[in-house]
């Protein structure tokens, strides 16, 4: 077992026997057994235990006041808790905590779906309700409501929405922790605070109006460490009458720039709300939207056709995607509504894309909600509300590696909303992908999630092995890419334990202002360091190296 | 979707999963037992109570062969089956989570190390446990290799001296379903043990809860 920093085994003792107290014998984890279930299973530091993050053990309260006991015990014993939700959040660190020795804060027994309200569209839920089970919550019980969930959604609400976590639904609800309405938090303290409209006693607006009275301190608890948060409510999306996805595809490598563009002006006008999914040559015939990676669908060389091609303008490449009948680039839009509007609404889209020399249109079928169980099956099922795990079998098994990998880093870097910033973003990182003898990243080319409305996530995926050589190779890489990215103003907007140091580097204005504020906020809110130090770069006082 | 069955693909499969008399199934599996010894001194090292390994349900894949041979021996001796069908969020919901909820029990299977991935990270919501899993590396028509990956509670003998294909898949279904009960448990052991890799063709498993803890539905 590895104890905390600073903490001796009999300090250690008295804190474990202390929190079954709290929360009875059954809920304390100390066995080998038992902790090894909190580690990061996509872990860049396979192999190598003495780098891995590891608990020393975990703590599973099942009510806010067990939560403040426990918090109160280690803020008295200085034992450092490092609380999860349900604990998933693979490829961004598991479970495991930013510092090892850490005690695992669970909250997965904290599981009730409080309020579920469908004329005012929210619901209130605590840290261990899933996206599948609200999802499933909501069908069993007719509600007309969906919930935004990511891909997978065995994650929960709120965990996803603190590490600012994004969906695929409508765009008023895929920013998961914008759509976040009323907090309740327990402080390093102990002391229970609600956020917004909850600090009124008998106001019946917590998930309905955001802000309350004051400064609003919501965000201080996002990728954070200041407390543990045991309620939240989030803002839910009305069931749509229908739902529509029309295609746009244009011929040029250039087309990209007015493509992003039209696609910008018709989303933030709120002309069309779903995610709009882009697409090159190699991402083309639709896999995106279907159920499984259909590899073999591509068209015969178009894989040795990209490859030959390292640097624009891509002549040879536009004319295969030509001779193939596909698009060079493509976007897939979503609408939500009432059919009538929908059409309307695609007939502008169309109008305004055709201004694109050469851009084709490709209408889809109105889909009218809720998805027959027919449709479902070859849906993107994300896209209707649906929580599913198909994420797993559509990126860990390809018709190349029909046994999927050990696991993944996600780097994911901000990328302005601008064609040209997608076109350099390829280029910069195919050519350091290159250099580092790594797969490359960006070629053939990718353009990025648009999860967020007004940029792009250019996400993509470095796979973690069993072999520590081809981690410790990985690692490396993934810190370059970190630093290249910043010197071109793109910033990761999340990222694994591992990483945290690295990204903290490139957010560095003003000599580190926001970070120094960061501390400054740690030291007042946190004085003992107790809740999961390093998480995101902000160290408690006594653990800052200078 | 997830489908339980009465398994019609096993049935169509015709006979190529089921060509193992009783007797060679038997004789293979008895002779793995006998090299490595039941023994009840082994059990009690076993983290959970005997009466939580009762099998509950069998998990199998049914577009693999090996995986509707595992399936069929576990209905044989009475344990419900279930195919995978690449919903995990079904299965869990209709399956999983009521098995793990409703009692102490044990859930095996024989699926892609991707599938066994989600499935063992989906019983994790309530702290069950892997406690046995075995790769399966199968190339072409050549024996396959197994290899034991996590050994905790049983042990189960899958050697590479068969001499029918067919007959290890069974045979491994009736040692994961006749896992101790009462006094007559006794774990085998087997060598080996580490992380479970992604890079196999088939693994096959057994999760079961935590000795006391289980959380309700």
């Amino acid at each position: 077992m590895k104890l905390p920093p600073s903490v001796s085994a009999a300090v250690f003792n008295q804190a474990i026997s202390r929190f079954q107290e709290v929360v009875g014998k059954d809920w304390v984890f100390v066995s080998e057994e038992d902790v090894d279930l909190y580690r990061d299973a996509y872990s860049p530091f396979k192999g190598e235990p003495d780098k891995e993050f590891v608990a020393s053990a975990a703590v599973a309260p099942q009510s806010v006041e067990e939560v403040q006991a426990i918090v109160k015990i280690a803020n008295e014993l200085k034992v450092p808790l490092y609380p999860i939700s349900t604990g998933k959040n693979l490829g961004y660190g598991g479970s495991a905590p930013a510092m090892s020795g850490s005690v695992v804060l669970d909250l997965k027994r904290m599981n009730r779906i409080i309020e579920v309200n469908e004329v005012n569209a929210y619901v209130l839920v605590e840290p261990g309700v899933s996206y599948m089970d609200l999802d499933q919550h909501l069908r069993e019980k007719g509600y007309r409501l969906w919930v935004d969930t990511p891909d997978p959604g065995w994650g929960s609400l709120i965990g996803n929405a603190l590490e600012r976590g994004g969906g695929w639904t409508s765009s008023n609800y895929r920013d998961h922790w914008a759509a976040h309405c009323g907090m309740e938090v327990v402080l390093p303290s102990g002391e229970l605070v609600r956020t917004g409209m909850g600090a009124m006693p008998a106001a019946r607006t917590w998930q309905q109006y955001k802000h309350g009275f004051g400064p609003q301190v919501d965000g201080i608890f996002s990728q954070s460490n200041y407390g543990v948060c045991t309620k939240m409510g989030f803002w839910l999306m009305p069931q749509p009458e229908a739902s529509y996805i029309g295609i746009v595809q244009v011929p040029k490598y250039e087309d990209l720039i007015p493509l992003v563009e039209t696609v910008n002006y018709l989303e933030n006008a709120e002309l069309f709300t779903g995610l709009p999914i882009f697409f090159g040559p190699l991402t083309y015939n639709k896999y995106i939207r279907g159920p499984v990676v259909a590899a073999e669908a591509l068209p015969d060389g178009l894989v040795e056709t990209l490859m030959k091609f390292e640097k624009p303008p891509y002549t040879a490449l536009e004319k295969f995607c030509a001779d193939h009948k596909m698009g060079m680039w493509g976007v897939e839009i979503q609408f939500y509504g009432p059919p009538e509007v929908i059409e309307a609404q695609w007939a502008y889209c169309k109008k305004r894309f055709s201004a694109i020399p050469g851009a084709t249109m490709e209408d889809g079928e109105m889909l009218t909600m809720p998805l027959s169980e027919e449709k479902a099956k070859t849906a993107h099922k994300v896209t209707y509300g649906i929580a599913n795990l198909e994420a797993f079998v559509a990126v860990g098994r390809t018709p190349a590696n029909p046994n999927g990998s050990a696991g993944h880093l996600c780097f994911a870097p901000i990328i302005p909303r601008d064609g040209r910033e997608i076109l350099k973003a390829q280029q910069v990182f195919a050519e350091l992908a290159k250099e580092l003898q790594i797969g490359v990243p960006g070629w053939p080319p990718i353009v990025g999630m648009t999860n967020f409305t007004r940029s792009f996530v250019f996400t993509f995926n470095f796979p973690v092995s069993e072999d520590p050589a081809v981690n410790e190779k990985t690692r490396a890489a993934f810190k370059t890419l970190v630093k290249t990215a910043a010197e071109h103003g793109w910033g990761e907007y999340r990222t694994p334990p591992a990483f945290y140091e690295t990204i903290k580097e490139t957010y560095s204005f003003n000599n580190f202002a926001l970070h120094r504020l960061h501390e400054t906020l740690k030291d007042a809110i946190d004085p003992n360091g107790i809740i999961s130090p390093g998480r995101y770069a902000i160290w408690p006082k006594n653990m800052r190296k200078s | 979707m997830v489908a339980t069955d009465t398994n019609d693909a096993s049935k169509r499969r015709g006979a190529s999963d089921g060509d193992v008399t009783r007797r060679e199934l038997l004789q293979y599996a008895g002779l793995g037992m006998a090299a490595l010894g039941w023994s009840s001194t082994a059990h009690a090292k076993l983290p959970i109570q005997a009466d939580q390994l009762r099998v509950a349900v069998a998990i199998y894949d049914p577009t693999l062969a090996q995986s509707r041979a595992f399936a069929s021996q576990a209905k044989e001796l009475g344990v419900r089956t279930v195919a995978f069908n690449a919903d995990p969020v079904t299965l869990w919901q209709r399956e999983l989570a009521p098995a793990l909820a409703n009692g102490p029990a044990t859930i095996i299977g024989m699926t892609r190390p991707d599938d066994y991935f989600v499935i063992d990270h989906l019983t994790r919501i309530v702290w069950a446990r892997t406690h046995f899993a075995a790769a399966h590396d199968i190339v072409d028509d050549s024996a396959p290799l197994h290899r034991i990956l996590i050994d905790k509670s049983c042990s189960v003998r899958i050697g590479s001296d068969h001499a029918s294909a067919a007959i290890w898949p069974r045979a491994l279904a009736l040692q994961l379903c006749s896992l101790p009960s009462g006094n007559s448990a006794a774990p085998l052991q087997m060598s080996g043990g580490a992380m479970v890799t992604h890079n196999q063709s088939l693994i096959s498993w057994a999760i079961a809860p935590r000795a006391t803890s289980r959380i309700s539905a």
